[in-house]
């Protein structure tokens, strides 16, 4: 495969959720109805709700976190310009691009990297909530 | 010169009909002649900034289109001419491909660029704040040994200046 940009068809396929259908992990879910391009990536199999429409991944050529992160990156250009009203039409992702994925293992790298960072984040998030908890504590004492 | 004026003088009835009027009055050469006769001294002496004013008061309060706008656009129409981030003359295989859904982001790319991370001034910021965190933690740690409670908060207490005098 050479160097560019291809359809992401290339990579996986997409669907509607079935009702009652569980869909594997490593599915990566699209909110479609009232969306502002939130995504979820399975971690376990699972049943999906209607709003979504669900992106199954072709293992032998993309990691699914790694697809995830392609287009996370990707929507919030690709929906300004196919997004019309609050809803998106699921059969509009023929026209989204991504890069050419490395190989599974570069790939795999990434999405370690990804998740240490994101895992940094959080930790981050949660000592300012933390730290918030001591100073109420504190101000609830100071004037009893 | 007022507001109701204005609205007079371009045949604006209604607010939503300022951009249509204001493209009426541009594309129309009889119109801005007459207009430009009749109404000149407004151009000028203290008043001549009126119309501008009313016209980006209007636009900020409605989200509607200013005349330089307008005639930005207007001119874009005219030349029939690409303008990056505006316009682009579309090929109608273009608009086949797409269902014939003339929202105009589908054609024009109307999205800001993305502003460029400077990592090694990222990086600094980050180890400033961590020095920062760090200093404020062993201050806000003597702080609280100074501070005397029930037994139940005390445990507590020796724990997190502990946490903030170790670090």
């Amino acid at each position: 495969m050479k160097e560019g940009l291809y359809r992401l068809s290339s990579f996986c396929t997409w669907e509607r959720p079935k009702k009652g259908k569980k869909y594997p992990e490593g599915s990566i879910l699209l909110q479609c109805s009232a969306t502002d391009g939130q995504t979820v990536l399975l971690r376990e199999d699972s049943v999906v709700e209607d709003k979504y429409c669900v992106i199954l991944p072709d293992r032998s050529m993309v990691e699914p976190g790694y697809l995830h992160i392609l287009i996370d990156d990707a929507l919030p250009s690709f929906l300004a310009r196919y997004q019309t009203g609050l809803n998106f039409v699921p059969d509009n992702l023929r026209h989204l691009t991504i890069p050419r994925p490395p190989s599974l293992e570069r790939q795999r790298q990434v999405v370690r990297m990804w998740e240490a960072i994101d895992r940094a984040i959080e930790s981050e998030e949660d000592i300012i909530r933390q730290v918030k908890q001591v100073k109420a504590f504190y101000l609830d004492g100071m004037f009893c | 010169m007022g507001k109701d004026r204005i609205r007079e003088i371009f045949g604006i009835r209604k607010s939503y009909e300022l951009p249509a009027r204001l493209l009426d009055t541009l594309l129309d050469e009889a119109r801005r002649k007459e207009l430009f006769e009749r109404y000149a001294f407004a151009f000028m002496g203290e008043e001549g900034d009126v119309l501008r004013d009313f016209f980006q008061e209007e636009a900020a309060q409605r989200n509607i289109m200013t005349p330089e706008q307008v005639a930005r656009i207007s001119s874009c129409v005219k030349e029939r001419k690409d303008v990056e981030r505006l316009a682009r003359l579309v090929p109608m295989s273009e608009l086949e491909e797409n269902g014939f859904i003339l929202n105009i982001p589908r054609y024009v790319d109307t999205s800001e660029p993305t502003e460029e991370i400077d990592l090694s001034a990222v990086a600094d910021q980050l180890i400033d704040v961590d020095r920062e965190i760090r200093k404020t933690e062993k201050e806000l740690a003597g702080m609280l040994r100074d501070l005397v409670g029930p037994a139940y908060m005390m445990g507590a207490q020796e724990r997190l200046i502990a946490l903030w005098e170790g670090r």
